[in-house]
């Protein structure tokens, strides 16, 4: 995973189960029931995961650009 | 979060902290939601009364007529409701005899008891009864309430 990769998964794990979170809070609310709150945290939870935990495809779209190789000088001057 | 099990640790350590938050806030909301509940306790009858090994015994009955399904809401678990009888003795000032008790869940269970006195000078003296619960919560503070008084006198 690139850089630029898991800076995108940090923030999709945050929103995600953030806004699961939330949601399901105010729905609980309004119907009165935890159980639907805790469930909608889980679903949150388990999504985040499943999105950003494997190696997806899109977490990897700017790989790293390397140096060129450099010679190696050293082994020709312990050889004098 | 270059790795797996980095990437894990941290969707755990921040689901954490929500779901930390997701209780606390559950757990004040419940001081916020209204609930009305509506308790009528009167002496149904005093059956029989005695002194029992020396003791002083009184086989008392109650009429009970409770509304408490506003106390059910998002943050109940269940609800532990009693009927306490009080009364001062010359010897002790203050006695609790706990009537009867019910765990409201799904299915009740109940149990009662009678009034049986540690010595003698109960029979003759007045009788308070009161009806409390705790409201068991999923979260937050369980608070012991009480309502429906009720005063008789008990006699020799």
């Amino acid at each position: 995973m690139d850089l630029k990769g898991q800076k995108l998964a940090e923030r999709m794990y945050q929103i995600i189960i953030g806004v699961f979170a939330a949601v399901g809070w105010i729905i609980g609310f309004v119907i009165q029931d935890f159980f639907f709150t805790m469930v909608m945290f889980v679903v949150g939870c388990l999504l985040a995961t499943i999105l950003t935990v494997p190696e997806w495809g899109y977490l990897n779209r700017n790989p790293h650009k390397w140096l060129p190789k450099i010679q190696d000088p050293v082994i020709t001057e312990i050889k004098k | 979060m270059n790795t797996v099990s980095n990437r894990l640790n941290a969707i755990f350590g921040y689901g954490s902290a929500v779901l930390f938050i997701v209780l606390v806030t559950n757990g004040i909301s419940s001081f916020f939601i209204p609930v009305n509940p509506r308790v009528d306790l009167k002496l149904g009858s005093i059956q029989q009364t005695g002194t029992f090994a020396h003791n002083d015994v009184a086989a008392i009955t109650f009429d009970l007529d409770a509304d408490l399904s506003s106390l059910f809401h998002w943050n109940t678990k269940m609800l532990f409701v009693w009927v306490t009888a009080s009364y001062s003795t010359p010897d002790r000032p203050i006695n609790q005899v706990t009537k009867e008790e019910s765990i409201i869940n799904l299915q009740h269970q109940t149990r009662e008891y009678d009034l049986i006195d540690k010595g003698k000078g109960m029979l003759g003296q007045q009788v308070n009864l009161t009806f409390s619960w705790n409201r068991i919560p999923v979260t937050g503070l369980l608070l012991t309430e009480s309502l429906g008084h009720h005063t008789f006198m008990l006699n020799k």
